[in-house]
């Protein structure tokens, strides 16, 4: 699996409110890391109180699963500088 | 994250939390829809933030964000007898919701200077949706400030700020309501 692979895959996921458009598009997924079938993501919920989190965390989820690699999905908080 | 961070890191999600209830109890009944729609989103907001604010504390002590959220026993909680009243006035909302975000302002400015950066990193993520509560509470206030039920309610409430010690009957109550369901069922179901 490639790190291109995932970023393809994860744009196929429609943001649960506006489907038109997809997570990656939603500017949500921070940061992809590939090693040994191993794929983090590292992801930032519009707002905290975000009730599709868990939703959007269990489809980044199937989509690396369907790759054939096993997925670690970072909710991640720091704020971009 | 040491025990001391730990402890002022609860005690801002249960703030968030029983505040986020409070809030929410004037869904569907605010002033003006509009007002309804934008109480409501705050209520879950200040959720958001304790589910984060749990989050982090629960993978220090071993445990869960709901376990953290609603398995303890109200003597256990952290958060300050002014967001555990039930609050039938909108005058008064307002004051604890004014006196409320000032007060978190200077808690999260410090909070954003943690020497841990997760620490840092998720105040100021919360700090950013703060401040539009900020821009509400202060619309609220300029609207109210000259009502004498306005200022008697500010002076009223504002002791209760630093009250965390002792909790109020109310807080007690609430834990049984929100807990009612979750409660019903064993401990460790999965829901």
């Amino acid at each position: 699996v490639t790190e291109a692979q995932v970023w393809d895959a994860l744009a196929e996921i429609p943001d649960p409110e506006i489907p038109v458009i997809s997570l990656v598009d939603l500017g949500v997924v921070r940061e992809i890391e590939v090693r040994n079938g191993h794929v983090r993501v590292d992801f930032t919920p519009t707002f905290l109180g975000c009730p599709a989190l868990e939703v959007m965390r269990d489809a980044m989820a199937d989509q690396i699963r369907a790759l054939g690699a096993e997925p670690q999905i970072n909710v991640c908080l720091q704020v971009a500088q | 994250v040491n025990a001391q961070e730990q402890q002022l890191l609860l005690e801002i999600a249960d703030d968030e939390l029983i505040l986020g209830w409070r809030d929410s109890e004037w869904t569907g009944i605010a002033p003006l829809l509009e007002e309804d729609v934008a109480f409501s989103s705050i209520a879950q907001n200040e959720i958001g933030h304790a589910r984060a604010l749990y989050e982090l504390v629960a993978r220090e002590q071993g445990t869960t964000a709901d376990e953290l959220a609603f398995d303890r026993s109200p003597e256990e909680y952290r958060c300050a007898q002014l967001v555990e009243l039930r609050l039938l006035d909108w005058g008064q909302t307002i004051a604890r919701h004014y006196l409320y975000e000032e007060a978190d302002a200077i808690r999260l400015d410090a909070l954003k200077q943690s020497a841990d950066p997760e620490i840092a990193g998720l105040a100021a993520k919360i700090d950013r949706e703060e401040a539009y509560h900020r821009m509400h509470a202060q619309m609220w206030h300029d609207r109210l400030r000259d009502e004498s039920r306005y200022v008697a309610a500010l002076e009223e409430l504002r002791p209760l700020l630093d009250q965390r010690g002792e909790h109020t009957s109310e807080l007690g109550e609430l834990l049984e309501e929100m807990t009612m369901v979750r409660r019903s069922q064993p401990a460790g179901t999965k829901w």
